[in-house]
């Protein structure tokens, strides 16, 4: 029973704490539907991949947003005609850029391994980079979202949502656009709610039942450890502004690389992020992403000196 | 006739809101969330509320509006709102505390410390209240070597560490950065020959005088425990 209690506080904490911010990142979403042209992007994005990326990047850096709010714009920006690539790379590192995420990760270690926040912020650009052009070179232009099979989706409205009641482009007054605004939000938030609510659910049952010291038992073996840390980071779900705090309490029991791979991959993918991906995209995109993520920050914690 | 799978939107958004309201009501929002995201979660009370209004218009307007298919999986909704009813006081139960992470050397989180901190530095005697609790702890555990010799009055809940030597436990705090789901347990280690008639998770208030000690390889305070005495669990077990 307590248990239970326990379970449904920390659940409770979840699901309250990221409303507000997935509320936000489908506002943004139904913004950008409603009022940018569909050729905007088209027109204004580099064509070179790697210029791509760095836009991704940039956007990151200058629409903070934490890993709540991100994947409805993402997916909204990609509807629109970004390239995959732009797109995936903005999702990945805006969570890691995000100004409040780097001063948390400097506060957090500061006094003990002060290259952490370097670390953290420079290999995690370098990942989203790397996950987004190999993405987009392993997928094709009709394998990115999901298969239209499902009745109504998408065949009325261009913007995937299954509203048949709001007619497109029929009437572009004030009123009426705020009237779309708000039912988009509408739609898309109580679509993502079901998938936060598993994901939640998931995170908290796992915080409760699975005792910590396990983590702290792998002391032999580096990669195993690290290995585990990554599988803890996604199955936590923790902001990204709040990890740093979480991650330091492991300093000196575990090493400095596994540290950094917690602290690499929460933040990019984790379990209730994964529920909303699949709900949005292709699944096999999906599987790309994860599996990309999983590899790369791997190796690159494996190998790096700290 | 209004069937339940026309108006399924209008229901979860208004239980949504009479949930979230419940929390603020009863005053445990800040058993769940950091007070600094307490204006995000208002303005999101505030927008559901704009949400459901427009859904009530439209479901009143459209008489044509296609029904939606409810499926099992729209079954977790309710969930949200089901757990509410197993939260009893909100807070978590010692094991859960147990297994959450420790913080005692070089406790530092945010721009926010320093500030309260350096008022008690000319004054002989520290008073740690919740206000000042994490600008007292960060101070305190980075410059030890300052306050070593002075007096301190703290109170906390009993936390011991397999870490440390039998006479020795942890005087702690829940400290939550953004949501219970990120709390940890910081604190104070303390010294006490008679630690054995503690017990897990009840709380006390300490007298003691500031000394230091070596913990996991860093040089953090150690509390010498002058008086001992067991209070109430006070209404609100975090510190932010």
């Amino acid at each position: 029973m307590t248990k239970l209690s326990d379970i449904s506080i920390i659940f409770t904490s979840i699901i309250f704490e990221a409303f507000p911010f997935i509320m936000l990142g489908v506002i943004i979403s139904a913004i950008i539907q409603e009022f940018v042209p569909d050729d905007f992007f088209k027109k204004i994005m580099p064509k070179n991949p790697i210029l791509g990326s760095i836009v991704g990047i940039l956007m990151g850096l200058f629409i903070p947003s934490c890993d709540c709010a991100v994947i409805p714009v993402a997916r909204r920006l990609i509807k629109k005609g970004i390239p995959l690539n732009v797109g995936i790379t903005f999702m990945i590192a805006s969570p890691i850029v995000n100004p409040v995420v780097i001063l948390a990760t400097f506060y957090s270690f500061g006094a003990k391994i002060p290259s952490m926040v370097f670390y953290r912020t420079g290999l995690g650009i370098l990942i989203a980079i790397l996950v987004g052009i190999l993405v987009s070179i392993l997928t094709k232009k009709d394998e990115i979202f999901k298969e239209k099979n499902s009745s109504t989706f998408y065949k009325k409205c261009s913007c995937g949502c299954h509203l048949d009641t709001h007619e497109h482009s029929v009437s572009n007054n004030f009123l009426k656009r705020i009237d779309r605004i708000i039912k988009h939000t509408t739609e898309e938030l109580l679509d993502i709610t079901k998938f936060l609510i598993i994901g939640a659910l998931i995170a908290s049952v796992i915080q409760v039942i699975i005792p910590r010291s396990i983590l702290l038992d792998l002391n032999a073996n580096k990669s195993l450890e690290i290995l585990v840390f990554m599988v803890f980071a996604y199955v936590i779900s923790l902001c990204s502004t709040a990890d740093s705090f979480v991650a330091k309490t492991f300093i000196n029991q575990v090493t400095n690389n596994s540290i950094l791979a917690f602290l690499l991959l929460g933040p990019m993918i984790d379990i209730k992020n994964t529920l909303i991906l699949f709900r949005s995209y292709d699944k096999k995109l999906v599987f790309k992403i994860i599996g990309l993520i999983f590899i790369l920050v791997f190796l690159i914690s494996y190998f790096v000196r700290l | 006739m209004l069937k339940l799978n026309r108006i399924y939107k209008e229901l979860i958004i208004f239980s949504y809101i009479l949930g979230s309201l419940f929390i603020c009501l009863t005053g445990k929002l800040n058993k769940f969330l950091n007070p600094k995201m307490n204006i995000y979660f208002y303005i999101f009370i505030g927008i559901m509320c704009v949400l459901l209004v427009f859904e009530i218009k439209d479901v009143l307007k459209s008489k044509d509006r296609k029904s939606y298919t409810l499926r099992i999986f729209d079954i977790l909704y309710i969930l949200p709102i089901t757990f509410l009813f197993f939260i009893g006081n909100g807070s978590l139960s010692a094991e859960t505390v147990g297994n959450k992470g420790l913080n005692v050397t070089s406790v530092q989180t945010s721009l926010n410390t320093t500030g309260n901190a350096n008022d008690n530095k000319g004054q002989k005697d520290i008073e740690v209240t919740n206000e000042n609790y994490m600008d007292t702890i960060s101070e305190i555990s980075y410059n030890v070597e300052n306050y070593i010799g002075k007096k301190i009055k703290v109170t906390g809940f009993i936390h011991k560490d397999n870490n440390l030597a039998s006479d020795k436990f942890v005087l702690g705090r829940l400290y939550m950065s953004c949501c219970t789901a990120d709390s940890q347990v910081i604190g104070y280690i303390c010294s006490y020959e008679k630690q054995s008639d503690l017990e897990e998770n009840s709380w006390y208030q300490v007298e003691a005088v500031i000394n230091k000690t070596v913990y996991s390889g860093e040089e953090t305070a150690l509390l010498d425990i002058t008086s001992i005495v067991k209070i109430d669990k006070p209404e609100n077990e975090y510190v932010f």
